[in-house]
Formats: structure tokens, sequence, C-alpha cells
């Protein structure tokens, strides 16, 4: 069971948004849920994180969000950052945030091992060994 | 292979199961000795790995974090790091460091070894560039190495098993630029093959390397030579944490180590000989708690130097941001290219010796952050100069659109900078544990501004709108170096040339401790090349080998 409760949910949500809003096609941060299940992934995963999370929170409560984020980057730049942290990490987990910005994810790729890069066809590597050896040697130092 | 227990006395005793340790294991095991390997840690699945997970680089900050104070496992050790400038990375687990390296393959020059004769400073190694190439040239095949032959920065040699990885739009970027300055440069020379090679699968290009690879492709230890090791009879026993090595004073040779199994219980493997392979930081740490009589400061220690020339190569980041999309999360990572340009000595720029760069791609979007550091809040500065649309902003300049220069300078032995035990710390199993003291000097300071601003000119040529440096990390103790350096002098060294302990006759340490100096380059290649060298001598020699 969560630790967080709905209000706790609603003020980071509201935390979330202003770091993480709606902008130009992407989704804001509560828009995919950043506040709902992906919170609790996050801290299965970052459990670290739950101590300066939760001062972060008690911190910008009741706050202006500007001014209470701004002081508590100033005063407590650890619940700053897991704040942050809890924010960006659970955001680019879904899907809709990922296809937004593009990132399908660290793909394996698929590539031919025998096709000729262009830096061989171009000259490009030919110059550098047409340059020469660029060690010192050492054979006189035995 | 029958799972039979292990000898009670062994031939050999290995400690570490890192790249030193496993090349020891495969050599020594194979010749037909006895060979019983204790590694702390235990085994890493590849489907563990977070690289093809959606919590990659959440992930990257904690479990699968490089620095043990922060990843702070059941199986690390902490490390007393408030007297450093360096944060030193490594990994608990069958395989060591290397089941989280970046796999970059960066031999070190001949220079490297004759820094004393060339340039004055530090100590020349006992062996040479040209001594060590038969070993470098037999790890390339056990490390099912990817590469392109001939390049101009080293004198020549045999090549690499498997064909080029392609370096991609990143690393052609990057070429691009170096090729309109001149600069030398060459496609990324990687531990990892290109085809299926070994038992190994072909990198898949996913570029998450320094996190573990998920497709068994980039080498590690683990996946290969102790697999190897087995079919002859090698033992392995994980979750084991050396305590102390055992040394008899009357007989004045070791006689094995004590050490606590993963239950807690303290157990004893006896062993004629004992080679230690723990890293630059725990196997000072192994020896300075190994008290004797003889030895009341520590084993092997009458040098007084064991724990002191810590190594931590000064490392620098420099990214070019792009206009167009240059796909920069894809991999390997790994080096797509580097350059040996500004590798040697040069008196005009201000200190001595250099730095190798590695070209690499820069990850997924959070990356784009991270890269920069987790400052997103500067003095004077207001959080919104980073957040709200600006953060979307700025993943939308970066992202894919990110190349690096990772800067990797020669770091010069001093004594002052050093490994000892903490007078508090403990780990979990109640063993003293290190404390590193690591000043960086001027000399490296110096280096990596110049490099920096060398390679900022080089992201211009190549077409980048914006760069962002990072002359100088905390948070980059990849490479820890020097603590049981190897000589021809007993005042001046703790090893002699093939790794054996001046003071112990049964005792070696193969391991990065051993080096003398730390090039500016990459170390695993040439740590692999030298401990192969350090067991063939063994095996040729054994027959007159001192034992316990």
């Amino acid at each position: 069971m969560s630790v967080y409760n709905e209000e706790d949910r609603a003020n980071f949500a509201r935390l979330a948004d202003y770091l993480i809003p709606a902008y130009n096609g992407k989704p804001s941060a509560s828009s995919v849920g950043v506040h709902l299940e992906v919170l609790d992934e996050v801290f299965r995963i970052r459990p670290d994180l739950v101590e300066g999370f939760r001062r972060a929170l008690d911190f910008c409560a009741g706050k202006n969000l500007s001014e209470g984020l701004n002081a508590l980057a100033r005063e407590d730049e650890a619940a700053f950052t897991a704040l942050t942290t809890v924010a960006t990490g659970g955001y680019m987990m879904t899907d809709e945030a990922r296809e937004a910005v593009g990132y399908r994810g660290q793909e394996a790729v698929p590539y031919d091992v025998n096709e000729v890069e262009d830096y061989v066809t171009n000259g490009m590597l030919d110059r550098v060994i047409a340059r020469g050896p660029i060690y010192r040697d050492t054979r006189h130092l035995k | 292979m029958k799972n039979e227990r292990p000898p009670k006395e062994a031939d050999v005793l290995i400690v570490g199961s890192g790249p030193s340790g496993s090349v020891a294991a495969k050599m020594l095991t194979e010749s037909g000795l006895s060979v019983v390997t204790l590694e702390q840690g235990t085994w890493f699945d590849p489907s563990d790995y977070p690289g093809d997970k959606k919590e990659f680089e959440l992930a990257g900050g904690k479990k699968w974090n490089p620095a043990p104070n922060v990843r702070d496992n059941e199986r690390d050790y902490p490390i007393n790091t408030s007297d450093s400038d360096v944060e030193p990375y490594m990994q608990s687990a069958v395989g060591g460091s290397a089941t989280i390296w970046a796999g970059h393959w960066v031999p070190f020059l001949p220079s490297d070894f004759k820094v004393k004769s060339l340039d004055g400073v530090a100590v020349d190694w006992p062996f040479d560039y040209y001594d060590l190439l038969p070993h470098l040239e037999a790890v390339e095949q056990l490390v099912s190495s990817s590469g392109t032959k001939g390049n101009p920065g080293y004198p020549p040699q045999a090549g690499y098993p498997t064909p080029q990885i392609p370096i991609g739009k990143t690393g052609m970027k990057l070429a691009e630029g170096m090729d309109k300055l001149g600069w030398h440069w060459w496609p990324g020379l990687n531990a990892m093959p290109s085809i299926p090679w070994q038992g190994q699968n072909p990198c898949a290009r996913r570029g998450t390397c320094m996190f573990g690879c998920p497709e068994a492709a980039k080498w590690s230890p683990d996946l290969v030579l102790f697999k190897e090791a087995k079919k002859y009879g090698h033992r392995l026993i994980s979750g084991a944490r050396v305590r102390e090595i055992i040394y008899d004073d009357a007989k004045g040779r070791v006689t094995g180590a004590i050490y606590i199994d993963q239950n807690g219980r303290e157990r004893r493997q006896l062993a004629k000989t004992v080679i230690i392979c723990a890293n630059a930081i725990g196997t000072p740490r192994i020896l300075l708690n190994s008290k004797s009589k003889t030895f009341p400061n520590g084993l092997a220690n009458s040098s007084g130097l064991v724990g002191t020339n810590l190594m931590m190569h000064p490392f620098g980041l420099v990214m070019g941001h792009f206009e167009e999309n240059i796909e920069s999360s894809i991999g390997p990572s790994g080096q797509l290219i580097n350059t040996l340009q500004f590798y040697e000595t040069d008196e005009k720029r201000g200190f001595v010796r250099g730095a190798k760069w590695g070209g690499m791609s820069a990850g997924g979007p959070l990356s784009s952050k991270g890269y920069v550091g987790a400052t997103v809040f500067k003095e004077g500065g207001k959080i919104e100069d980073s957040w709200g649309e600006n953060w979307h902003k700025m993943i939308e300049d970066r992202f894919g659109k990110t190349a690096l220069w990772a800067i990797v300078g020669e770091d010069l032995p001093e004594e002052s900078n050093r490994v000892e035990i903490d007078s508090d710390l403990v780990d979990s199993d109640g063993i003293p544990a290190p404390k590193v003291i690591y000043k960086t000097s001027e000399n490296s300071r110096r280096m990596l501004a110049f490099h920096a601003e060398r390679a900022k000119e080089s992201m211009e040529a190549s077409g980048a709108k914006s760069t962002s440096v990072m002359p100088q990390m905390r948070e980059s103790g990849w490479h820890l170096l020097g603590t049981a350096r190897l000589g021809t002098d007993p005042k001046h060294s703790v090893l002699d040339e093939f790794g054996r302990t001046h003071d112990v006759p049964n005792l070696y340490v193969w391991d990065l401790s051993a080096f003398p100096t730390g090039a500016g380059a990459n170390p695993t290649a040439t740590l692999m090349a030298v401990a192969h060298r350090q067991a063939t001598q063994f095996i040729n020699t054994k027959r007159n080998v001192e034992a316990a």
C-alpha cells in the first residue's frame, strides 16, 4: 500500500506540472500520471528518493509554486533534486511522454557489419593514415 | 564437471574476479594448477541489467550507479571519501567492475612505460610496450574485440578478431571536425564483438554499456573466462569477502585467506600461492588489514608504500549540441571514435603528459540534463531558467543531437594520494573499510583545461551550434591505479616486475594497483595484457615457484 494519500499526490501533481508543463505537443507531467501509479513505480526503482521527496512536498505545502520551489532549491538542494528526479524519471517512463519527445528507449539497432563506412569511401580515414604515426617510439630506450 | 568442494589447499588462491583475476584464473587453471577464486560480489544475470527497460535512466542513479557509496548494496564496502576530490567507482560482482565498464579498449602507448626517461617525471616501468605487445594481442582475442587495424596512433600490431562496429551519425559528426582540423582520430576499438564470437553476442548498439550489457555482448569475465576456466576445474566462490591474508611468520610465507561467506560465517581457504586482484582500493585494504608480527603495518609493506601513489584519471566532458538529429542515443557506449592527437607531452602547453578523448553518444533524454550535472539551479538564478517550458526546450535542443568527447588524462603518482584504513568505518561484516585521500594535481587541472579547449574547438569544427564543458568531474573515479606499484627497487616499490611482492615470495598482486604510472588511457586493455604477461611467467617458472 502506498504511503501517499490523495492530497500528497495532488500536491505533487501541482509541483510536477510547474516543472514539466504542457508545451509544444508535449504532455504535462500530471496528464501522463506521474502522481498516480507512476509515482509508486518510481519509488520501487528508487527508494532512496523517498525521504527527499517527502521533505520537498512538506516544504512546498501551502506556498506559491515559484516561491516554494525556488526556496527549496536554495535551502535543500537534495530535496529539490529528489523532487525533480521523481518528476522527470516518472515522466520519461510513460509511453505518452516518450512518444512526444521521440524516444523509444535504448533500442537494439540492427546493422550490417560488412557495409563499408562513409569515412572509408570518402577518404577521411586515408587522410589520418597519410599524416603518419603520431606516437613517440621508445625502442631506443631498451 | 562435478560440483566438487574446493580443495582444502589450492595451488593458487586468487582474490577478486575482475579482468586481471579472470585472466589469471583461466591461464593458471588451464596450465594444470588447482585454482580457487574468492569474489566478494555475486553473479549478475544480463537480463537484470536496466538498459533494455523503461527505468534505465532512473535506475542508473541508484541500484546501477557505479559509486559503491551511492549504490550501498550489501555486497559493497563503504569508502570514506571525505578527503577525496574524486568519487571512486567499482562494482562488487563476479566479473568485478568489468560488468559495468564501457568496453573502451585503449592500450597504453610506448611512451607510457617510459615517462621518467622521456619527460623526467614519475618512474619508468621495468618493462616496455614492446615486451607487452604479444600479451596485448593475446588478450584482444580473449575479449572478442572489434575494431579497425592500422591506427597510426600506435606501432603496428596484429588486428582484431571481429570487424568494426558502425560509428554512427554521432561518430561521423565527431570525425568530420577532426578531419577539418587535420587532427588524429580513429574508429573506436571496443571489447565487444560485432558478430557472434566466443559465446558473446554481437553488440546491439543499445548504448548502455556502463550499466551492464543486457545483450551479453560487451566482454566481462563472468560471460566468458570463468566459464572456460570451470571446464578445467577452476572453483569460484562468490559472496566471499576476504578479511585478511594469512601470513605464517615462521615460514615467511602466506598460506591462504580468511573470508566471510554470504551467510556471515568465517572460513579459510588455504593455498600455496596467493594472487590479489581486488582493485587499487580493495587490494591495499586487504594488505593493510593483514597484520602480523613480521608485518605490523600491513602485509608486504616493509617499504611503507602499500596504499600510496593512488592515481585516478582526471576526467572531463565536452559536449557538442547540433542543429540536426545525429541519433546520439545509439551506442555503443563504448567509444564511437577516439583521438590521441594531444596524448604526448608538449611542454609549451604548461603541463606534462596528455590525454585520450573518447567520442561517445549522449544517451537518453534525461542524460541531456544529467551530462551537464545535476545542478539546474545556479546561484543568483531561478529554477524557471531550467524548468517549465525551458526544460522541454532543453530536451528538444539536446536529445538525439548531442555528441560527447570524454577526456581521460594522465594522473601522475604522488605518495600523498593514498588509501588508508578508516579508523571507524566498517563493512556489513565488520571488516575495516578504506579511506581515500586524493587531491587533483595542478598538472591535471592544466591538462584538463587545455584539452577541454581543444575538444571545444573540435566540436565547433564539427558544426556544433553550442557546447557544454565540464573540465573536471568529481563523479568520475572509473580508473583506480597505483597503490602497490611494481618496480625493481624494494625500497621504492611493493612488487617486482612480475607482480610478486618483494617481501613475501608466494604473494602476488596483478591488478591495477601494480601500475607504477597510469597513462592517459582507459586501463583495462593494459591491465589484462599485464596479467597475461605475469601469468605466462608464473606458468613458465612454476616448477621454481616458492610456495607455502
